[in-house]
């Protein structure tokens, strides 16, 4: 327990020099740091265009009004770019070039975690940055709706987003770590993985029928990562979700850990 | 000539020497087509939208990405890179015309994403598509006309992206810009018989149309070719040498200012 507590309290300290670090980098040249801002607003500002162009011809889409599509879109927004800027832009987007050009051998040769040390040791901070402009738009929407946020339906919500977050961690890092097997020239593996969960956890649930509720429920489960916590903090959900999407979670991880492990004993160094 | 064959040969070889990134490339379009169709069939749910239908819907969102990979350009990341690194002093001392190095670059990869991807969007097409949307002989004719010359267009677009590295340290966000606004302007996220009026005027005027929108809408014929056909020509031709020339402008100043570091 001791030596845990020790392992833990040595990677949070590694992780704080990583995020000071990678500030000093990404702001040293501004003008760049303001453009990747620029960019990552624009995504999300893309997204909100999109749904507001739809709700001038409908009224609904699958049950959901504009105003509690537009909670979950800021709920997504926050959701996508807080993983783009902890793991994905300079953590698993950055994978395959590492394996192709022989750099993970720096990352396997130092007494730290890999996965740790590919996935978290720099943020990406436009991202992050951005993530305000979800929480903006989460806020607008709550006072347009007049939610009365009880909670106990705010804190499933959090748990739910928590346990997603981790999730799509999960699903980003197996998808990302094929690269060990599957050498491409281009970052393509991270991408397939970026581009399900960007593509699947902006949509209400309510969409899925059938079959695909199943497997997005239990398979691939990203309904748990934004719309099911939109719909708690709307209407409350059942306490089971908020079970599963903690057990999913957890399964995940395990495997993900799992996974990792031994794709990366299939490494071959391109002789540094 | 010779040896612009001999860089043909070589890029085409390398487009296929990677199979996870053809293989990858239908995975990453497969899911997002999915994403899409899931989504439009439950806002449609059995109404017309703008005067389209579901299933008229539904072929231009399939007809997006094969309207799309003949115009859709990455050259000015690698060109980015090759200013950033010093590594465009390669190509400054060989007697090789730097345009046309790099759209025979992408005519290469064009080449096997033809004979690769572009076969699976094809299935797709015909598995889905609806028996009471017809295409005529002309309408295809007209598209696959503006899917070339969308990567002409888009091609002096991305170089002038790319000469934006003599100057700005990173040229990959203007990549994403790029992709940003092609997502609105250009009709990837929808047609634009969705926007109102003014929106649509002001869109029509841009040159993104015409990547993906343009020949997506001339394929299953929302685009009328009486009505469009000759104002869509002029005004491409003003965008085509608009670009041609800011590019060569660009150019020539930032040669000027060039400085091999770290080569």
């Amino acid at each position: 327990m001791k030596h845990l507590v020790t392992k833990i309290k040595r990677y949070v300290k590694l992780y704080l020099i990583y995020c000071k670090f990678s500030f000093i980098l990404n702001v040293t040249y501004r003008f760049s740091f303001f453009v990747d801002l620029f960019v990552e607003i624009g995504y999300s500002v893309v997204t909100v265009f999109f749904f507001r162009i739809i709700y001038f011809q409908v009224e609904k889409i699958a049950g959901w009004s504009f105003n509690e599509l537009l909670l979950l879109t800021g709920i997504n927004i926050v959701f996508i770019e807080l993983l783009v800027g902890f793991v994905f832009t300079w953590g698993f987007r950055t994978l395959p070039e590492k394996i192709n050009n022989g750099d993970m051998d720096f990352v396997l040769t130092k007494p730290v975690n890999s996965l740790f040390s590919v996935s978290l040791s720099m943020p990406y901070y436009s991202s992050l940055i951005t993530a305000v402009l979800g929480i903006a738009i989460v806020i607008r929407s709550l006072l347009v709706l007049d939610i009365n946020l009880h909670w106990v339906d705010f804190l499933s919500a959090g748990v739910m987003l928590f346990s997603g977050g981790a999730t799509a961690f999960s699903i980003l890092a197996i998808i990302s770590s094929l690269s060990f097997k599957f050498v491409g020239r281009s970052e393509i593996l991270p991408r397939i993985g970026l581009g399900f969960l960007t593509e699947y956890t902006n949509k209400p649930h309510h969409i899925f029928k059938g079959f695909l509720r199943k497997v997005f429920t239990f398979v691939f489960p990203v309904v748990y990562m934004c719309s099911l916590p939109a719909a708690s903090i709307l209407n409350g959900v059942s306490f089971l979700y908020v079970i599963f999407s903690v057990v999913l979670a957890v399964g995940f991880l395990v495997l993900t850990i799992k996974t990792w492990n031994i794709l990366v004993r299939s490494y071959t160094s391109a002789s540094s | 000539m010779k040896k612009y064959c001999q860089f043909f040969k070589t890029y085409l070889l390398v487009s296929t020497a990677y199979k996870v990134d053809i293989f990858g490339t239908i995975i990453r379009e497969l899911i997002r087509l999915f994403a899409i169709l899931i989504l439009w069939n439950a806002i449609f749910s059995s109404q017309q939208l703008s005067g389209i239908d579901f299933n008229r819907m539904l072929v231009y969102f399939i007809s997006i990405p094969l309207a799309g990979f003949p115009s859709h350009i990455s050259v000015s990341t690698s060109l980015g890179y090759e200013i950033k690194r010093g590594e465009l002093s390669n190509y400054l001392v060989k007697p090789v015309n730097i345009w046309i190095e790099k759209m025979l670059k992408s005519f290469a990869f064009k080449l096997n994403y033809l004979f690769t991807v572009a076969p699976f969007y094809l299935i797709i097409l015909i598995f889905f598509f609806p028996r009471d949307v017809s295409l005529s002989a002309v309408n295809i004719f007209v598209a696959l006309f503006w899917a070339f010359f969308g990567f002409l267009l888009n091609f002096f677009l991305d170089m002038l992206v790319a000469d934006l590295a003599f100057w700005f340290d990173e040229v990959w966000a203007f990549q994403h810009f790029k992709s940003i606004t092609f997502s609105i302007f250009g009709g990837i996220l929808l047609p634009f018989e969705f926007l109102g009026r003014l929106l649509r005027v002001i869109f029509n005027m841009l040159p993104f149309k015409y990547f993906y929108y343009i020949p997506a809408s001339y394929f299953i014929g929302i685009r009328s070719i009486d009505k469009f056909l000759v104002k869509d020509v002029i005004v491409y031709i003003l965008w085509l040498v608009l670009f041609i020339c800011l590019y060569k402008l660009l150019w020539r100043s930032g040669v000027k200012r060039y400085e091999a570091f770290g080569n």
